[in-house]
């Protein structure tokens, strides 16, 4: 074998630039995802990246005017993300939490942090919200599934009553998420759980049992969800899209405010599958997956008419896959 | 700290379990191959890759790196037999090796710590990382700085802000 054969294949397991690395991951994500899904991907990247460009953008303009500051930049700071975030195992907790401060650098490092573990403080003083309210909690593959149920299950402990916006993504099904039945947010307006792979005991009215203020949801590629059963008076957006390998077969929507309700590739082709929705304030209906279907209510005014102008397709397309389906009951009042 | 450099040696000829490592700036070591191959997964696959006769490059492992990270590869191949640190292998000896090890220059430990996470020595790895760790410990964040020469490139607001997101985590 030539010498150039086995260094690129090292150099790209060995040495992956963390920037390159969260790259691939998310073409990984796009891939799995529906081709209808990609315009909803885009936001989400936007929405998710906004922060770091501009940083990195800022960061550049600094180098530009203080060459001198640079040379600094050696040592820990120049260290890729993966290994920092492994020296940061080694400490507690609050230190980790605290680096925040050192630069940008720093700043969203420790909530990827291998291990966070809130046994060894003490009730944090300030609430545990403000740490999550603005960012994107990204838990990587090697994140302890015990971190997600300890928050929710203590929930007063960490301050989470007051949390208004929960987003946990992950980019593996590596380790099992509890979502303990005892789980209270009630402030939570926004919950998007991407990537978690829960337990198999987790309640199918998960969501509205703990959550009874939701306004907006999204479940994204989570499995196995077998039955999902949403009852949130308030909630006024539900996207499901991409349930990973355990698709659901049982779909319940109770949801007298809800506006917009979005469907993508979560329904398991050729199983028996119900759905029961009792929207009466849908304004925006969008099923893709298993019968590809774009369907808009018309105006709120009279919605009831054009929802049952499209309705007849929709039940051709689910009598074809052999679905009983409900879904006269989304537009009744 | 003993170098390694085998270039030194006027063994020409090649011996029989050895293998020729190339640093970034293009050191030559001839090292047991046996002792890196079985704490090193990157040398153990491009020996079965078929480098064991040739040179491998390590573009980004500089030579003193290299050196201390071979040297951590024989004592602990000899003395462990590249077991981990909960092993019962893991002596007295070891321990004052891997104590004497993390007592390297501030810039020797970063660069350590990127050689043995491209030439995927675990221990070493996890030696280093625990060492930094152990650094930081107890250092407030102007410690930090310090210490670390991480430069503060956050305007007044900024910090201000951060300092409310975290501060439920500060003393």
């Amino acid at each position: 074998m030539e010498t150039t054969g086995p260094r690129p294949a090292h150099d790209h397991d060995h040495n992956p630039s963390p920037r390159k690395k969260l790259k691939i991951e998310e073409e990984e994500e796009e891939g799995k995802d529906n081709v209808e899904d990609a315009e909803e991907d885009e936001n989400e990247k936007n929405h998710g990246e906004v922060d770091e460009d501009d940083r990195e953008e800022r960061d550049d303009d600094d180098d530009d005017n203080n060459g001198e500051k640079k040379a600094t930049m050696d040592g820990l700071s120049s260290l890729p993300c993966h290994l920092l975030e492994r020296i940061l195992s080694y400490l507690p907790t609050k230190s980790v939490v605290a680096t925040a401060l050192l630069s940008r650098r720093w700043r969203y490092l420790w909530a990827s942090a291998l291990h966070l573990d809130f046994d060894d403080f003490d009730v944090p003083r300030c609430g545990f919200a403000n740490a999550l309210l603005s960012f994107r909690l990204a838990l990587r593959h090697n994140c302890s599934h015990l971190t997600v149920s300890r928050w929710l299950r203590n929930a007063d402990l960490f301050h989470l009553a007051s949390l208004r916006i929960l987003r946990l993504t992950t980019s593996s099904y590596a380790l099992p998420v509890n979502w303990p039945v005892s789980a209270r947010l009630p402030s939570l307006d926004t919950l998007e759980l991407v990537g978690l792979r829960f337990y198999p005991s987790v309640a199918a009215d998960f969501v509205s049992s703990a959550c009874p203020r939701l306004r907006s949801c999204l479940l994204k590629r989570c499995q196995p969800l077998p039955s999902l059963d949403v009852n949130c008076p308030l909630l006024e957006e539900l996207s499901l899209a991409n349930f990973h390998r355990c698709k659901l077969q049982d779909l319940r929507i109770t949801a007298g405010r809800l506006k917009r309700l979005s469907v993508t590739n979560a329904f398991a082709v050729n199983v028996e599958m119900t759905l029961a929705i009792s929207a009466p304030s849908i304004e925006s209906f969008r099923w893709c997956g298993v019968t590809p279907r774009e369907y808009r209510a018309a105006s709120p005014t009279s919605p009831l008419r054009s929802q049952v102008v499209s309705l007849p397709r929709m039940f051709r397309k689910f009598h074809r896959v052999g679905c009983p389906v409900n879904l006269l009951q989304a537009f009744a009042d | 700290m003993a170098t390694t450099g085998a270039s030194d040696g006027a063994s020409a000829a090649k011996k029989e379990g050895l293998v020729t490592l190339m640093s970034g700036d293009g050191e030559i070591f001839e090292v047991e191959a046996a002792a890196v191959a079985a704490l090193s997964v990157t040398i153990r696959h491009a020996i079965e890759e078929g480098f064991g006769d040739r040179p491998i490059p390590l573009p980004i492992v500089g030579a003193r790196a290299l050196a201390l990270a071979v040297e951590y590869c024989r004592k602990h191949h000899s003395l462990g037999g590249g077991a981990g640190e909960d092993s019962a292998a893991y002596d007295d000896e070891l321990r004052a090796f891997d104590h004497n090890l993390a007592k390297v220059d501030r810039d020797t430990l970063f660069d350590l710590i990127e050689a043995a996470n491209y030439l995927e020595i675990e221990g070493l790895l996890n030696l280093m990382c625990r060492t930094v760790a152990e650094m930081m410990k107890g250092k407030s964040v102007e410690e930090l700085r310090r210490t670390f020469d991480v430069s503060n490139d956050y305007t007044p607001e900024e910090e201000e802000e951060v300092r409310r997101e975290v501060s439920w985590a500060l003393d």
